[in-house]
């Protein structure tokens, strides 16, 4: 026993040990309690040792409860698409927790408590039987059929509402009688399928609704206790909710996927790599090089995690994810101004202050009115021509993963879709309509129109052809729901909650295989716009879990970002080691993220990071609608319409190499590139210093890293020839500057800088 | 989606002077108060080792910190604002039980709490080891774990539901616990040796 009371490192004993597990499962006797405060309080190790275990213990208990629970809905979660009355008072990260739960609140005492109390009431729900947490289970990837379509979640389900409801239902009633190892089919809803039971390959089952299934038992779960009366909602959960299981589920599920085969993973990025991709990835630009500088320095091992949540607040974020999700529903170029100003101020304030994503998509599907009072309606606006069907095909392909628009003239090749679904789906929107009122110019007073969209009272079916010239009619319906024809309903809201509710989660779906792919460069199918039974996932296992749990944040955009950005999936660098040279989706193999993959760079990345790397002091930043303006007019010059039916648009900047140093040929890039006044290659010629820490200068503002050695003697060398033949010393300085300048010309034109790695 | 906002605007009664309108408490408030919720459960666990007991003393401390709202100075530690409500809180949870028999003495309750405190900045680190750790535990004992600490669970009521010997399910809980705890003080030794 040590009675040292100072640090001398000492194990903690096999007594200590056996009395704390003693306190952790509440099975400490009196005489036990007394003995273990005794050595606790005789040994300053010993008291860290029982401050450690108790912070396993709590951590453990707290985020198994986050994560596997389900808080009733605040409130005030919604999507502020017109000028709010009150201001909303909410941070922009405060997760906002999903389903609606009938949890009793009983009277509103303390209001001040409000958010508080919600809180803390997460943490304990007996009406829900917690199996999240339990039930995805670590499925031996190296022995799942992936193609087995039964694992497989179809996305085509709710399209068409087909059996695969009945199908699993008997999974479920079924797996009550299958006596797994752990006993646990009893107790499970049907959510575990697959786990310890006979068939390996049934999918997760679509769940019935809580307390229908005779086989579920209810965990025996204490009331709740402490749950305080208090004033409902408004909660904010705390951050990084199940944070702890979610990611090592993630992890390791990645790992069993390459049992089996001879794959090692590629070695983590070293900080340099990973901090211009995160950068990429979410402010679309490159660091700054104090930013690299600094965080090169850190010595912080969270630094990582820590970079990813101040980059999450970064204005910069906002910009970047609202450009990209503008290009997504509406392409870069929209025929009106107002419709993509509208779109991208809801956007903006959707990402600022993360809008859950159900919200954020309901919204947009069933927008009314003018972009100015709310630019929700600037996606539709854009796509109403030729009886909507592009817009049928944008929002279940961008929303849903689901492309649907190759049935608008036939059967589905590979799967079961019919030409109905599609004309279904489309019925939806026929309703709708844009118009063009007349208004006044207020700025100029001249008669102009103003467009808007509205909703129409009509009803009915709408009519179509087959290829065989057939007639047919086609009702609003989805996912086997039937919705009300007639003129009174509003078909786009019934869209919007039909999409939430009954699609089996694929808007969660879709968005995680979709923000996966965005960090990781590949997605876990072919294409996140085409998902189905046609192209089973790589990691079923995963996508579910990370659906389920987005979904029990709320659709917490920022918290899944998190979570992928927190996986050692994200911290590999991108480079091949000998053995993993086939994980290359590139060439059509099945992406086991053992690397990360690289990914092209889009024209406004490009364009931004230009910027940082040749003007690299930010506090000579135009106004922010400047710099928005300038880029937009950039790009226009390479953006073809292609006229379509789907409204498709190219650019002529397809992300390859060569395209993107023709570009880079362009003014924007000579400009940046000279000497002039202001640049950063002027700063860094004229500034006093070795031309060793010139050169390094000009590489970390670039490529974000330090010259390698033999770079950096290859590039003195150029350097040197340069110098020594001109004769003066005069010329000789121009000559070195001149040098400089092609140096820095070379490392903006390599692959390295065009390319996320 | 179309719910009237339950406005915050509330009745904070230590706002009824104020002259302002009342508002919504502050964005970087509620931040600070989310972020600290873990760690201020697990440093009333450390006083107070019952979990149900804990949540408890946890939402009257959440009270507390949401009435005296203006008296934290924006700028200085949070926690070690928390933490002093906290301690207050444990002391009158522990009045109130004071016929608990598996109680620790005011000494215990007293050292723990400054040594807690004094450990606050580890604790994101020990968590993030954590996550590691937890992705390197066998299948089976990961799945044992993650049942374990189901709300509700604890290990006698696990052992039922599996239909193990309870000491059985003790032992691999003692195991798993102790081989996870070793795995975060070697990671971050590892780390700090860095």
């Amino acid at each position: 026993m040590n009675h040292d009371p100072t640090n001398k490192p000492s194990r903690p004993t096999g007594e200590l040990n056996d009395l704390l597990e003693a306190l952790c499962e509440d099975r400490i006797t009196v005489e036990q309690t007394q003995r273990l405060e005794q050595i606790v309080l005789s040994d300053r190790n010993a008291l860290r040792h029982y401050l450690d275990y108790i912070a396993l213990h709590g951590t453990l208990l707290w985020d198994t409860a986050k994560g596997g629970d389900r808080v009733a809905e605040p409130a005030s979660a919604r999507v502020s698409t017109v000028p709010l009355a009150e201001p909303v008072h909410l941070p922009p990260s405060g997760a906002r927790p999903s389903r609606r739960r009938s949890m009793t609140i009983t009277g509103a005492a303390t209001v001040a408590a409000v958010i508080a109390c919600a809180v803390t009431l997460g943490l304990r729900n007996p009406l829900r039987d917690d199996v999240s947490s339990i039930a995805s289970r670590p499925e031996n990837g190296a022995g799942v059929d992936a193609n087995d379509p039964d694992r497989v979640r179809d996305a085509n389900q709710f399209l068409t509402g087909t059996t695969r409801n009945e199908k699993n239902a008997g999974d479920a009633a079924a797996l009550d009688g299958a006596s797994s190892k752990t006993g646990f089919a009893k107790s499970n809803q049907a959510r575990s399928a697959g786990l310890g039971s006979e068939k390996p390959g049934s999918g997760r089952p679509v769940l019935p609704p809580v307390g229908d299934d005779p086989a579920v038992a209810v965990i025996p779960v204490p009331e709740i206790r402490g749950a305080r009366p208090t004033a409902p909602e408004t909660a904010t959960r705390p951050e990084a909710a199940g944070t702890v299981w979610t990611v090592s589920f993630v992890n390791q599920q990645i790992v069993a996927g390459w049992e089996g085969s001879e794959i090692e993973p590629s070695p983590r990025a070293d900080d340099t790599e990973w901090l211009r991709r995160v950068h990429l990835d979410l402010i679309g630009r490159i660091p700054s090089p104090a930013t690299v500088e600094q965080f090169l320095k850190d010595r912080n091992p969270q630094k990582r995690a820590e970079m990813v949540d101040r980059l999450l607040d970064d204005p910069l974020y906002v910009r970047h994810w609202t450009t990209m999700w503008t290009n997504l529903l509406i392409g870069r170029t929209a025929d009106r101004d107002e419709i993509r100003t509208g779109l991208q101020k809801f956007l903006r304030e959707s990402f600022a202050r993360n809008h859950p994503w159900k919200d954020v998509v309901a919204e947009l599907v069933s927008a009314e009115g003018t972009p100015e009072q709310n630019g929700a309606t600037g996606f539709l606006l854009a796509h109403l021509n030729n009886e909507a069907t592009p817009a049928t095909a944008i929002t279940s392909r961008v929303f849903l993963g689901v492309q649907i628009q190759c049935t608008q003239c036939h059967a589905h090749p590979f799967n079961d879709r019919t030409q109905n679904q599609f004309w279904e789906f489309n019925s939806f929107f026929q309703q709708t309509a844009r118009v063009d009122r007349p208004a006044v110019d207020p700025k100029s007073g001249k008669a102009t129109s103003q467009v808007a969209l509205v909703n129409r009272d009509v009803g009915g079916p709408i009519f179509f052809e087959t290829r065989g010239g057939v007639m047919r009619a086609a009702y609003p319906r989805y996912s086997g729901e039937q919705v009300d024809p007639g003129p009174a309903v509003n078909r786009r809201k019934e869209l919007s909650r039909l999409m939430i509710d009954h699609s089996q989660d694929q808007v969660a779906r879709a968005m995680v295989n979709r923000t996966w792919a965005h960090f990781l460069g590949a997605g876990f199918t072919r294409s996140v716009e085409d998902m189905g039974p046609h192209s089973a996932p790589t990691h079923p296992a995963v996508l579910e879990r990370l659906t389920e749990d987005f979904v029990q944040s709320g659709y917490d955009l920022k918290q899944l970002i998190r979570w992928v950005c927190a996986t050692d999936a994200y911290q590999r660098t991108s480079r091949f080691n000998p053995t993993n040279g086939d994980d290359d989706p590139a060439i059509g193999n099945p992406p086991l993220f053992s690397r990360v993959y690289v990914k092209s760079m889009s024209a406004e990345q490009l364009y931004d990071s230009l910027l940082v790397a040749t003007r690299a002091d930010d506090t000579a930043r135009a106004a922010r609608t400047d710099l928005d303006r300038q880029r937009h007019d950039w790009i226009q010059q390479f953006v073809v319409n292609l006229g379509t039916d789907e409204n498709d648009e190219a650019l002529t900047f397809d992300g390859t190499i060569p395209q993107a140093l023709l570009m880079m040929n362009s003014d924007l890039v000579s400009t940046a590139v000279s000497r002039e006044k202001g640049t950063y290659l002027d700063k860094v010629l004229r500034e006093e210093g070795p031309e060793s820490e010139k050169i390094r200068r000009l590489c970390v503002a670039a490529l974000s890293r330090q010259p390698t050695p033999k770079e950096m003697t290859a590039l003195r060398r150029l350097l040197r020839e340069r110098t020594t033949r001109a004769a003066k010393a005069q010329t000789r300085e121009v000559a070195l500057a001149e040098g400089l300048q092609d140096v820095f010309w070379a490392f903006l034109n390599s692959n390295e800088f065009v390319l996320v790695h | 989606m179309t719910e009237p906002s339950d406005s915050i605007v509330e009745t904070t009664t230590s706002r009824a002077e104020s002259t302002v309108t009342p508002r919504g408490p502050d964005p970087e408030f509620v931040q600070l108060f989310t972020r600290s919720q873990r760690s201020l459960y697990l440093f009333i666990l450390s006083q107070v080792p019952n979990p149900v007991d804990a949540e408890e003393i946890l939402q009257e401390t959440n009270l507390v910190i949401w009435r005296k709202m203006d008296r934290f100075q924006p700028g200085t530690s949070f926690s070690a604002w928390s933490n002093q409500i906290a301690v207050l809180e444990v002391l009158k949870f522990r009045e109130r039980r004071q016929r608990d028999r598996l109680r620790f003495s005011d000494e215990f309750i007293e050292r723990v709490a400054q040594e807690a405190q004094a450990n606050m900045d580890r604790q994101e680190e020990r968590q993030r080891a954590l996550i590691q750790c937890l992705g390197k535990l066998k299948k089976d004992d990961r799945e044992l774990v993650e049942m374990r600490y189901a709300p509700g669970e604890n290990g006698l009521s696990l052992a039922e539901r599996l239909g193990r010997p309870v000491n059985s399910v003790y032992q691999s809980l003692g195991r798993i616990r102790r081989a996870l705890i070793d795995c975060v003080n070697r990671r971050l030794a590892a780390e700090a040796g860095q």
